[in-house]
């Protein structure tokens, strides 16, 4: 049981190991404050969706369960919309048209069809949770180097004085592929 | 037969839950959504005409400082004391690199300089676009000329009084807000030119 729940976290990290939901990664992860909004929202819709899918597993047709893992997890999605809307408008206004996004997350899917679909509802919601914290950590990770390098804070707060140039290529997609590789390389070596 | 009639029950079923749930979270949180929404108008409303508060709430602010009035061009929020209309603020909307960006600038009058600029509304990158709304950016079209053209400059070119700087790696949105501010202003301030002549 505590195997499911930490393999997601290193040896089966979403991002580094099995380089998934590359797309949303590569887009939040100029800045610390983005990627936790993103990681706290995906995390939240992964233990949802498959919890359901967990519970629904044994009445899905095999015909139609990506149809219905879609809807399940659109859902959730729009949940967190809402919810950010309503309590929280300011996160809202930054990173509202991501969460949208989230649906499209390859990880979410990925569960729902690889582990959930298969498994009891609590290894699967272990599985969920590991998965999510594995995502949250690599985007931890990618922000702690891409707003330094690109802004010259941390989490808003300045970290690198006015000498400092800020480089715009790591707020940019092109410098999150830069830092992912090198992550992706180092992660590697080690686990060899 | 059997499994095809099965499909079509779970994915109505599904569905059918799903729109249930989505149902009952829109409608527990529409009015606070609406409220927000309001709430962000008026604040956007207040900081743009340079209103002091001392202390005031936002909407006793609103009912003492702020008039509206229904011009050809929309609405227009005159910033009164007693008798006298110090400045206006209005909304400008239209379309942004992702989707649409609103903007609430305020005017002094009767010289038309601007005396604030909110972000409504944006949905552009985060980090890139999006920055419109950081406040390093949007404090570069204070004191400028609302009723002459204002443009934003891209990195490199060096900007004339009335020009702002665009934001590095963001070019596609500062040219959209450039085409809001300009094109979408003009109806207004021709409409409160001919008011006041009038």
């Amino acid at each position: 049981m505590k195997n499911i729940l930490i393999r997601g976290i290193i040896r089966d990290n979403p991002t580094f190991r099995m380089v998934l939901g590359i797309c949303s990664t590569l887009a939040v992860t100029n800045r610390v404050s983005n990627s936790i909004a993103m990681s706290l929202g995906t995390t939240f819709v992964l233990i949802g969706s498959s919890l359901s899918v967990s519970l629904l597993r044994n009445y899905i047709p095999r015909k139609v369960r990506m149809a219905v893992y879609t809807v399940i997890i659109a859902t959730f999605v729009v949940v967190v919309d809402i919810y950010l809307k309503a309590f929280y408008p300011v996160i809202s206004k930054q990173i509202g048209p991501y969460v949208g996004l989230i649906i499209t997350n390859c990880i979410i899917m990925g569960r729902a069809e690889a582990f959930a679909s298969a498994n009891k509802p609590f290894p699967s919601f272990l599985d969920a949770l590991g998965v999510g914290l594995g995502y949250s950590f690599s985007l931890l990770l990618l922000s702690s180097i891409r707003e330094p390098l690109g802004f010259g804070s941390w989490l808003g707060y300045v970290v690198l004085g006015d000498w400092w140039e800020p480089w715009v290529l790591m707020v940019m997609p092109p410098g999150a592929f830069l830092v992912l590789g090198i992550y992706i390389w180092i992660l590697r070596t080690v686990s060899k | 037969m059997r499994e095809k009639v099965l499909i079509v029950v779970v994915l109505f079923a599904v569905s059918t839950v799903s729109a249930l749930m989505l149902a009952g979270v829109n409608a527990a949180s529409k009015d606070v959504i609406i409220k927000n929404r309001e709430r962000a108008f008026k604040e956007a409303l207040i900081s743009v005409l340079e209103i002091k508060g001392d202390g005031q709430t936002i909407e006793n602010l609103y009912e003492t400082k702020i008039k509206e009035q229904k011009l050809p061009a929309g609405n227009v929020y005159l910033s009164v004391d007693g008798e006298n209309i110090k400045g206006a603020a209005f909304k400008l909307t239209g379309p942004g690199f992702w989707g649409p960006i609103s903007v609430m600038v305020g005017v002094t009058l009767p010289d038309y300089k601007i005396s604030g600029f909110e972000i409504l509304e944006q949905g552009e990158t985060p980090g890139l676009g999006a920055r419109i709304d950081e406040v390093e950016f949007k404090k570069q079209f204070l004191a400028k000329k609302l009723d002459e053209v204002i443009i934003i400059k891209v990195k490199g070119e060096k900007p004339g009084i009335n020009d702002v700087s665009a934001i590095t790696g963001a070019t596609i949105t500062s040219k959209s807000l450039e085409k809001i501010i300009n094109e979408a202003a003009s109806p207004f301030i021709e409409s409160l030119k001919e008011s006041d002549r009038g």
